[in-house]
């Protein structure tokens, strides 16, 4: 079931991986003085990708579970190499997600910053690598597009950042360069297997998921099954990225040293890239090792939450301590998908896209903040409430969306995740759900210290202005909406997930 | 007559003594003197193995090498003659400018 | 024995050859009446000769010439080679004016030395026989060691040619030796006459072995692969840069068209017997390169380790002595030029001024001064750590991928750690270029129109050739000799 049919023949795909990288081009032929002309062309480069992305959206196939607007042609032969994109449940809503929080990124950044065309063409090439990610299907393609996010962000973290921006930059770049040569190897290892086993050397998702590795191998005396192997260099990529403790003490210092617009991408839509690489390569392509190694990793997802929600509660710098959040939500996330049953994959799911919206409004607040208070610090603010009535409401949506607050998004997926925990992982779920209430300790008195206590003195704190709140409101109406009907996410993704689950 | 072998031997012995004087020796004339040795001693080699396997295939190389030994001496002289008249010593550990 | 009077003279094999050679005369000429504030003239003289043979190689493309009783092929190998060779020099020729002029070194023998290392080059790529392949090493390194001291008054020229001129002489003596071993033992000084022996006489000829070693020897010290790389990081960074640009990226890609042809085209019957040394090879080369490159401060000594790194991981591709597995090793020298011709075209339009710009320091800040060769410089240096999607990247994939069909796990397995090593110091040279400098040096002079277009082009080069598919069919129908 569909809501309407698109055309076969386009390439649908392939349209909205090179749209951003057309304005990318424009921007590039723009003067550097035009700053209001290139901050259109951004928009406007991300609005066509959104609305494309919406048409997807409407188009898509609803109740199967196959690939869909699948591209396939052939690209380096000799090698099995080809050029395979395609959407399913998996990778669908994300692509709105991605698509949405770029325009927002743009809409917020400022024309006056310096270097300003640079940031927005870098910004547009991101947009292309994390769409190409997103809808790749064949291996060395994947790996090309998950490496080429990383140069653009590299450099928009390292010149356009604040605070020890270069250190942040370079230990992101080398914890997460060095994690992807072992996925390279997983990669590699993965298709001279499958060559031996059917005779034909390919890297094409679609083909490698029919035939799944077996055997086993002698490392260092131990044996080991050649899946869990792979598992293992895949995972290495995916946690370094998402961040899974205890590979995360990259993300307090990169998020910190981040430009706003591109801390919204980056918390919002670049850790969703690796619990997506999970449930995409290890769920699909290794089912057998994920059952030997997945609950290791569950347990470390459930460190993760505690470990985040603990540090948020430490944390007097609002931006890091929504970063610590952040990193806490996301091991909700990793507990879900390695439960391996529908209800968790399934949670894990709507919480990667009630994240990614949270997230973003959270830093998106914060931000806001800043600007007004010139500062971030959680102590030095007071009773911003009574100033800006309409403002604190806002923030309070925001906060209680991320505690987890039944009626708002972030509830319904945690929840589903817990129910998918319960059955498989009980103690980590009683773990997890400690890591809920921490959630509600820090963001309240995060909210309450800032907004509500009475100022000792005075201070000028400006009310939202309409184009803030104007930034603020599609991410408010998501957290509404999906809090309030969430039943029309699993009609899409639940045969996919379905399939995955039941290998 | 004198063997195939001793030739062979001669030139292995020579081409020896040229590159241990290469490598012992630190005046860059006498290096490259030394590395004529070993040009030659090859030439040796060919002239042996061209007359013990009946081609002229070796006499021709053994030519060519001449040659080209020619045009090296007149590179080399010429860049050891403009370092000498940069007025630096005429000792190759002494040409330590590029060390790290 | 030659019979004379059989030879038959092939023209069109050797017209690349002939076409640079005439060009050199006409340089030559035209330097004794063109005034000295005219020299760039020579340079478009150059170049026009250059264009002419390069596209009088692309006929050789798919034939199976062979001239000069064997001594020479015209095939796609040549061709591929041929191309290569003569874009870079063509590159090379183009920033060179305004460099030369920079640091005043404008002379017109310039433009004849860079374009006999060409022919030089050329011939080598071409050679099926021992002697032409002697010929051209002999004429490539006797014009580059003119070059590497070519600035007559800097003594680290002066000195980086004469190490230059006796490590190189040293190697051609082993080179020589190991050509005299191997015409005793099999008989013949062409190709073909060594693969007819070998194939028809399989058992263990020691005099063989030997000479196949010294051989090895002299063509490893050409490619700068290690142990025999001793001479590179000094003479590179001695010479002058734009003639360290060239044959960084020039020679290498000679030596190696040498070595392909000599041991997976003639040798491939005694690949167990070559496998372990010249695995060696690779492995020292990338562990040596990758390893010390990491503690270098200046730009030009980093490169030349890069270098020596790349040199061993372009082995990689001969190891399996298969023509597939030197079709990725193809692969990766046209990539290896691209990325390197590139970073060094860099070091160049900003050592023009004469300052120390190939010290690291210089370097502080680099994005915000000068914003494309920055930008461009960020390119070469993700490509030659084989970051995606760069063609550093399909490069190094392409030979992984051909260690996997073969098997060969342990040299496969240190490439990829020393991989991981060479990421800390390319990524330097990018953080250092975006760490913001103290004060404000603005100098935002331009380095000139040839210098943006070749940079540029070595960037697009560097971006592109790995998503395009043709190329690496192309490396693949260059090994069908």
């Amino acid at each position: 079931m569909s809501w309407y049919q698109l055309p076969a023949t386009v390439p649908w795909l392939t349209i909205a991986v090179l749209l951003p990288l057309a304005g990318a081009l424009l921007v590039l032929l723009a003067p550097s003085a035009a700053r209001s002309a290139i901050k259109q062309l951004g928009v406007l480069t991300t609005v066509f990708t959104l609305v494309l992305v919406g048409l997807l959206l409407g188009g898509f196939q609803q109740g199967t579970a196959g690939l869909q607007f699948d591209e396939h042609h052939s690209w380096i032969t000799n090698l099995g190499i080809s050029y395979h994109l395609g959407v399913d449940g998996l990778s669908l809503f994300l692509l709105g997600l991605n698509a949405l929080l770029f325009l927002l990124a743009l809409a917020v950044t400022d024309p006056k910053m310096p270097r300003f065309k640079e940031f927005v063409l870098l910004m547009l090439v991101l947009e292309a690598a994390t769409t190409g990610v997103l809808v790749a299907l064949d291996l060395i393609l994947f790996y090309v597009f998950w490496e080429a996010t990383l140069v653009p962000l590299y450099l928009l973290i390292g010149a356009w950042g604040e605070g020890r921006r270069i250190y942040a930059a370079f230990k992101f770049l080398i914890y997460t360069v060095l994690a992807s040569f072992f996925m390279l190897v997983a990669i590699l290892a993965l298709a001279a297997l499958n060559a031996n086993q059917t005779g034909t050397l390919t890297f094409d998702w679609s083909t490698l998921v029919q035939h799944p590795v077996t055997g086993s191998v002698d490392v260092l005396g131990i044996r080991v099954g050649i899946q869990v192997l792979l598992f293992l260099g895949f995972a290495v990529a995916f946690a370094v990225k998402m961040p899974l403790f205890p590979v995360h003490t990259w993300l307090p210092a990169a998020y910190t040293a981040s430009p706003v617009p591109t801390l919204l991408i980056f918390a919002g839509l670049i850790s969703k890239l690796g619990a997506y690489g999970f449930l995409r390569f290890n769920l699909s392509l290794f089912p057998d090792g994920t059952r030997s190694a997945g609950p290791y990793l569950a347990g470390l997802a459930v460190t993760g939450i505690l470990y985040g929600a603990l540090m948020a509660l430490v944390q007097s710098d609002l931006k890091r301590l929504v970063a610590y959040a952040s990193m806490s939500h996301l091991g909700f996330i990793g507990l879900g998908i390695f439960t391996q049953n529908l209800l968790g994959v399934e949670g894990a799911l709507i919480q990667m896209i009630n994240h990614g919206v949270i997230i973003a409004a959270l830093f998106l607040t914060v931000a806001m903040i800043e600007r007004r208070a010139g500062t971030r610090d959680r102590t030095q603010l007071r009773g911003l409430e009574q100033r800006a009535p309409l403002f604190a409401a806002l923030f309070l949506v925001v906060s209680l969306a991320a505690l987890g607050l039944p009626g708002l998004n972030g509830f319904v997926g945690e929840f589903l995740i817990m129910l998918g925990a319960w059955s498989r992982f009980l103690p980590l779920a009683v773990g997890a759900g400690l890591g809920v209430i921490l959630a509600a300790w820090y963001v309240l008195r995060m909210y309450q210290g800032a907004f509500q206590e009475a100022p000792s003195q005075p201070t000028a704190f400006a009310e939202a202005r309409w184009t803030e709140a104007g930034v603020l409101a599609p991410l408010l109406a998501l957290m509404v909406v999906l809090g309030v009907s969430p039943a029309f996410f699993p009609a899409a993704v639940q045969a996919t997930v379905q399939a995955v689950v039941s290998r | 007559m004198i063997p195939a072998y001793a030739y062979l031997w001669l030139s292995g012995i020579l081409f020896t003594i040229g590159a241990v004087g290469v490598l012992i020796r630190r005046n860059p004339l006498v290096m490259f003197m030394c590395i004529e040795l070993m040009l030659n001693a090859v030439n040796l080699s060919f002239a042996a193995f061209s007359r013990y396997l009946n081609s002229l295939d070796g006499v021709a190389f053994a030519f060519l090498v001449i040659t080209v030994a020619a045009a090296e001496v007149v590179v080399g002289i010429a860049i050891i003659v403009q370092v000498y008249r940069a007025g630096r010593a005429m000792d190759v550990d002494e040409l330590d400018l590029m060390k790290e | 024995m030659i019979d004379l009077s059989a030879v038959h003279i092939d023209y069109q094999t050797v017209l690349p050859e002939l076409v640079v050679t005439g060009t050199i005369v006409v340089v030559l000429l035209l330097d004794l009446v063109v005034p000295p504030d005219r020299r760039r003239w020579l340079a478009v003289v150059s170049v026009v000769g250059l264009a002419i043979a390069l596209i009088a190689s692309i006929p050789l493309w798919g034939q199976h010439r062979s001239a000069f009783a064997d001594t020479m092929a015209g095939d796609s190998f040549a061709a591929f080679f041929n191309v290569l060779l003569l874009a870079v020099t063509i590159l090379t020729v183009l920033i060179s004016p305004r460099y030369l002029r920079c640091v005043h070194l404008d002379f017109g023998e310039y433009y004849a030395l860079v374009l006999s290392a060409a022919a030089g080059m050329m011939l080598l790529a071409a050679a099926t026989s021992l002697m032409t392949i002697f010929l051209g090493i002999e004429l490539l390194s006797l014009a580059l060691y003119v070059l590497c001291s070519f600035s007559r008054l800097q003594e680290h020229s002066q000195e980086s040619g004469l190490k230059y001129l006796l490590l190189g002489g040293f190697a051609t003596g082993f080179l020589l030796y190991g050509m005299a071993l191997i015409y005793g033992a099999t008989g013949s000084t062409t190709l073909l006459g060594i693969r007819a022996f070998v194939t028809s006489s399989p058992g263990t000829n020691v005099l063989l072995l030997l000479g196949i070693g010294f051989l090895s020897v002299g063509l490893a010290f050409k490619a700068s692969a290690a142990p025999f790389h001793m001479w590179t990081p000094d003479v590179y960074e001695g010479a002058p840069t734009i003639v360290t640009t060239f044959m960084s990226v020039a020679t290498k890609a000679a030596a190696f068209a040498a070595v392909g042809r000599i041991f997976v085209a003639t040798l491939p019957s005694l690949e167990a017997q070559w496998y372990v040394p010249l695995a060696l090879i690779a492995v020292l080369s990338m562990s040596i390169g990758n390893v010390v490159a990491i503690t270098q401060s200046n730009l030009k000594r980093l490169l030349a380790y890069s270098g020596i790194a790349h040199a061993g991981f372009i082995f990689l591709g001969i190891l399996p002595g298969t023509t597939d597995g030197l079709a990725a090793s193809l692969f990766y020298i046209a990539a290896y030029a691209a990325m390197n011709f590139g970073a060094f075209a860099v070091v160049t339009a900003l050592d023009a001024k004469g300052e120390h710009a190939d010290e690291l320091t210089y370097w502080t800040g680099l994005f915000y001064r000068r914003p494309f060769l920055a930008t461009t410089m960020t390119i070469f240096m993700l490509s030659l750590a084989g970051i995606p999607p760069t063609v550093g990247f399909f490069a190094k994939l392409f030979v992984f991928q051909a260690l996997v069909t073969a098997h060969l796990w342990i040299p496969l397995i240190v490439g990829i750690l020393t991989t991981v090593i060479s990421l800390y110091y390319y990524l330097r040279v990018i953080v250092v270029m975006v760490t913001v400098p103290e004060g404000a040096p603005v100098e935002r002079e331009g380095v000139g129109l040839p210098m943006t277009v070749v940079v540029g082009l070595s960037a697009l080069g560097t971006t592109v050739m790995g998503l395009v598919p043709q190329v690496f069919g192309w490396a693949l129908q260059a090994t069908r000799f």
